[in-house]
């Protein structure tokens, strides 16, 4: 039964009919939002439903319509988000207060919706037009995967991965296809080498029933011979049959290792936002390996243990099948062992994951920060912590431990006990053939043959058993990287559009955004940068600013309204291009572990040895780096030359020079150094801007002095926009601000001259 | 800044809204609308607890709900009640996983729900040296274990592989 009207999620047939019962024709619903909490916020079926001249609430436990409020009587309608839930207020022109609706954060962001859309009707807009909004927030929260909330390309088109994950095992093939032809000559190298195995027991068998009795010398000479050279050629075959796994092998881990790392640079900053870097780097180098392993060595070995097994019980069948049938015996009882197993076994292996990556957190987040740990005198603390971490491992992985050896200990038990059963029947039937020599049926080279073919044949059997094992781990190591190569990368559905004018006029349009949908970051942006403009945007921490700066380099791209830079939507516009256009300087700038060369060209190195000096000159960077030994061979990082923070900041200006950028953008550039070295920034950066858009973030609000343009962010909003002037004949916010830096510049200049007086 | 500190002999407070609370000083000062909210939710739900007023600016503080008297203390805990929704899952019934996706259900003490956990690594936490766990369903919805050995052997079991 399908709804006429929005509505969130498949209401039942008995909601529907409760719902329809609350519209007539003359009023009909437009909307509906299925809710799930009650009045006194519990768990409880319910629902919103916007009319066009009503708002109804419907509580389906009980059966009744709680409010039903005419939007003429309505004086103020607003949500009010709490800590995992919300409330709709509203207050009649009674004067009275009434809580209409709790819901929680599932659908918090159509409640928001329909509080605007309430408030448009009522300030007069056309309901036509209001309804728009509402028809675009639910497409969107349909645009998202009610399986996994990742955000799908189109509305209702199937969420790719969740399509994905049942073809896991199809993915992982696509891998190994390159290498189907070594693999196939591995495959046939390891049929001839089990089919040679199968000689030595029956020559075995020769040698105990003719050769040894009847004293033939000759014959035992050649047969030792036979068997030697047997023995040579099996192991030399599987010696080749290794290297060429091997081989194939790395070729494999090599891609797969390079694709997930690639997949992670093109992952958006919200999938880093939410995953520790230290586990994905745990993913890219550990569990690639394990699915290496798996793939090659576990797929392989079950077509040959295969082989194997069909073999041996051929053989043996064709030698005895009674005794044959007896030696199999312990076999079912391995098999279902091995299923009980495999479903005990499989929390382990996430835990003991889970623990190790925990270890590599901790190590990751801790050595970086050696230098704080030491200035705090915290090192017995943070080795209290690691040594926590370490010790919950031991502890997981000691429990497995117990079930991971009982179980191969119960099974070898029981193989060694089935060799005990082949010895005594079989034995019993020697002795009968001994005694009366008529029904004769089995030799006492038949038996020796036999035990050695059943413990061969265990080999399989085992392998098979402890299959679950690497196959449990492997399924693991592939869920895990495949939640990189399936996350959703970065929308670029501009590919190819290099149309854009970068140097244009930016404007963003009623930007709003938020990291986690509770707290809007971004509340309804709206500003205009015209081409040429240096625009300084100021505010306190937290204030929005960088946010505002992360949407233009489109770190994110999920908020709502629009960034167009020269008439084009930054999000319709190819991402390297636009990217590669505009010069990002941070406030600590990273160094790479190279030259210093290298890292100016970084990214890109068709460079010309003269450009970068160039850079380096005009950055102000030059005059330091002549002064190294290595000059631009000198290499950065861990045990190379330590740059300091200004310096390192005036490569990073040079970097953002040699570009020739369209656009750019100082994210508190000036903020950790002092004012000489701020100096020099500042003058490189002059040099840097002539003639460019430049966004400038600054604390300092020196560093603005020649900004043609102010904005103040102040929580999420833009507060005050104009030319520095105009702010200051304002006498707002950006005034009190450059009230308190001068006050505080003067105290700083006149402690100076006393010190230096 | 001096922060106004609230307790039995400085100020009294009631509840006059679904999250206001009305604070008299003992000099008769009256401050309405403030929002009480608690500093550490998850750590000291009953300590710390700031008095914000409409602009979101601290107002007052309540060091610990067992420093003021007992109907303000209601006031308070009645606020909260309505504020923090954090449901304390008494049963995990049921965890699927296919397709990827990790979705439970579960009973709590506001009754029962189903809920997807987006990334099971960093939404299912359990608090340092406690037997807490705290999940964060893919909506940014709260849930609490509050104490994981107390559960039932079933729910234990569901629990065991994400922890």
């Amino acid at each position: 039964m399908d709804a006429p009207f929005l509505i969130n999620k498949k209401p039942d047939d008995k909601q529907l009919e409760a719902i329809k019962s609350l519209s007539d024709a003359k009023d009909p619903i437009l909307f509906a939002i299925l809710g799930d909490l009650s009045g006194d916020s519990k768990y409880a079926d319910c629902a919103l439903l916007v009319t066009r001249e009503r708002i109804l609430t419907y509580d389906f436990s009980r059966d009744e319509c709680t409010h039903s409020i005419a939007f003429s009587d309505i004086e103020e309608i607003f949500n009010k988000r709490m800590y995992g839930n919300g409330v709709m207020r509203v207050r009649l022109r009674d004067g009275t207060l009434h809580n209409i609706f709790r819901f929680t954060f599932s659908v918090a962001a159509l409640c928001d919706a329909t509080v605007t859309y309430v408030n448009e009707i009522r300030n007069g807009t056309a309901p036509k037009e209001a309804f728009d909004t509402i028809d675009a927030t639910y497409q969107k929260l349909l645009s998202v995967c009610p399986k996994c909330g990742r955000t799908l390309s189109a509305p209702g088109v199937p969420c790719i991965n969740c399509m994905n994950k049942r073809k896991l095992l199809g993915k992982l093939a696509k891998y190994l296809k390159p290498e189907l032809p070594i693999l196939i000559i591995a495959v046939i190298i390891s049929v001839i080498t089990t089919a040679i195995a199968l000689v030595p027991p029956l020559l075995t068998q020769t040698l105990v029933d003719t050769i040894l009795p009847d004293q033939r010398r000759d014959l035992l000479m050649w047969v030792s011979i036979l068997l030697v050279v047997i023995h040579i050629i099996r192991y030399a075959l599987s010696g080749i049959r290794g290297y060429m796994l091997r081989v194939s092998g790395n070729k494999v881990l090599t891609r797969i290792r390079c694709e997930v790392y690639e997949k992670a640079q093109h992952l958006p900053m919200r999938f880093y936002d939410k995953t520790s870097t230290g586990a994905v780097i745990n993913r890219i180098s550990g569990d690639t390996a394990t699915l290496q392993a798996f793939m090659l060595r576990v797929t392989q070995e079950v077509v040959v243990q295969f082989f194997k097994m069909v073999g041996i019980i051929l053989v043996m069948l064709i030698i005895n099948w009674k005794l044959t049938l007896f030696s199999l015996f312990p076999v079912p009882i391995v098999v279902i062992g091995s299923r009980i197993f495999r479903q005990r076994i499989a929390p382990f292996y996430r835990r003991i994951w889970r623990r190790s990556s925990a270890v590599t957190s901790t190590l990751t987040d801790t050595i970086p920060g050696i230098r704080v740990i030491k200035s705090y005198t915290n090192e017995k603390q943070s080795t209290e912590r690691f040594a926590s971490c370490v010790e919950e491992w031991r502890v997981t992985d000691s429990k497995a431990g117990k079930i991971l050896n009982a179980y191969p200990a119960i099974v070898n038990g029981l193989i060694a006990c089935g060799t005990v059963i082949i010895w005594s029947f079989g034995g019993n039937l020697v002795i009968d053939g001994m005694q009366n020599p008529a029904i004769a049926n089995i030799s006492v080279g038949v038996l020796v043959s036999f035990i050695s073919y059943a413990s061969m044949f265990y080999e399989p059997v085992n392998f098979f058993a402890n299959l679950s094992d690497s196959t449990q781990s492997a399924l693991a190591s592939t869920e895990r990287i495949m939640d990189i190569l399936d996350a959703e990368p970065e929308h670029d559905f501009g590919k190819g559009n290099t149309n854009a004018d970068l140097g244009g006029r930016i404007e963003f349009k009623n930007v709003s955004f938020s990291f986690d949908r509770t707290k809007k970051v971004l509340k309804n942006v709206n500003l205009v940068i015209e081409p040429g403009d240096i625009v300084g945007i100021v505010g306190t921490t937290g204030s929005g600013k960088s946010t505002l700066v992360n949407l233009l380099l489109r770190y994110y791209d999920h908020y709502d309204g629009q960034i167009t830079v020269g008439g084009v939507d930054i999000r319709d516009i190819d991402m390297e291009y636009y990217r590669s256009r505009i010069g990002y300087v941070q406030q600590e700038p990273m160094m790479f572990h190279d030259t210093i060369f290298n890292n100016i060209a970084y990214g890109d190195r068709h460079f010309t040895v003269d450009e970068v000096i160039n850079a380096a000159d005009i950055a102000n960077a030059h005059e330091f780096i002549i002064r190294q030994p290595d000059g631009y061979d000198s290499m950065l990082g861990e045990r190379g030359v330590g740059l300091s923070g200004g310096e390192r900041q005036r490569v990073s200006i040079a970097r953002a020079m040699l570009r020739n950028p369209k656009m750019l953008v100082f994210d508190e550039a000036t903020a950790a150094v002092d004012s000489e070295t701020e100096h020099l920034i500042q003058d490189a950066i002059e040099h840097l801007i002539s003639g460019r858009t430049t966004i400038m973030i600054a604390h300092r609000l020196s560093t603005l002095s020649k900004a043609n343009k102010i904005v103040v962010v102040d929580n999420g909003e833009i507060i005050e926009c104009g030319t520095p002037q105009e702010l200051m004949e304002q006498k707002g916010k950006y005034y009190r601000l450059v009230q308190i830096q001068s006050m505080s510049d003067k105290v700083a200049a006149e402690r100076r001259a006393e010190n230096f007086g | 800044m001096k922060r106004l500190y609230i307790d039995r002999y400085t100020g009294k407070l009631e509840r006059t809204d679904l999250y206001f609370v009305r604070l008299t000083l003992k000099d008769g000062t009256v401050l309405e609308d403030l929002e009480p909210r608690r500093l550490f939710p998850i750590t000291r739900p009953n300590m710390f607890i700031t008095l914000l007023d409409r602009n979101e600016k601290e107002a007052a503080f309540v060091r610990d709900l067992t420093e003021i008297d007992d109907a303000s203390r209601i006031a308070l805990e009645e606020c909260f009640a309505e504020y923090y929704m954090i449901p304390k899952i008494t049963h995990l019934l049921n965890a699927d996983e296919k397709f990827g996706a990790l979705s439970w259900s579960v009973d709590t003490d506001r009754g029962r729900i189903s809920f997807q956990i987006r990334n099971r690594n960093s939404d299912i936490k359990k608090l340092w040296g406690t037997k807490r766990v705290i999940i964060r369903d893919s909506n940014d919805n709260r849930y609490e274990i509050p104490d994981v050995d107390a559960l039932d052997s079933h729910s234990k079991h569901v629990l065991f592989s994400y922890l």
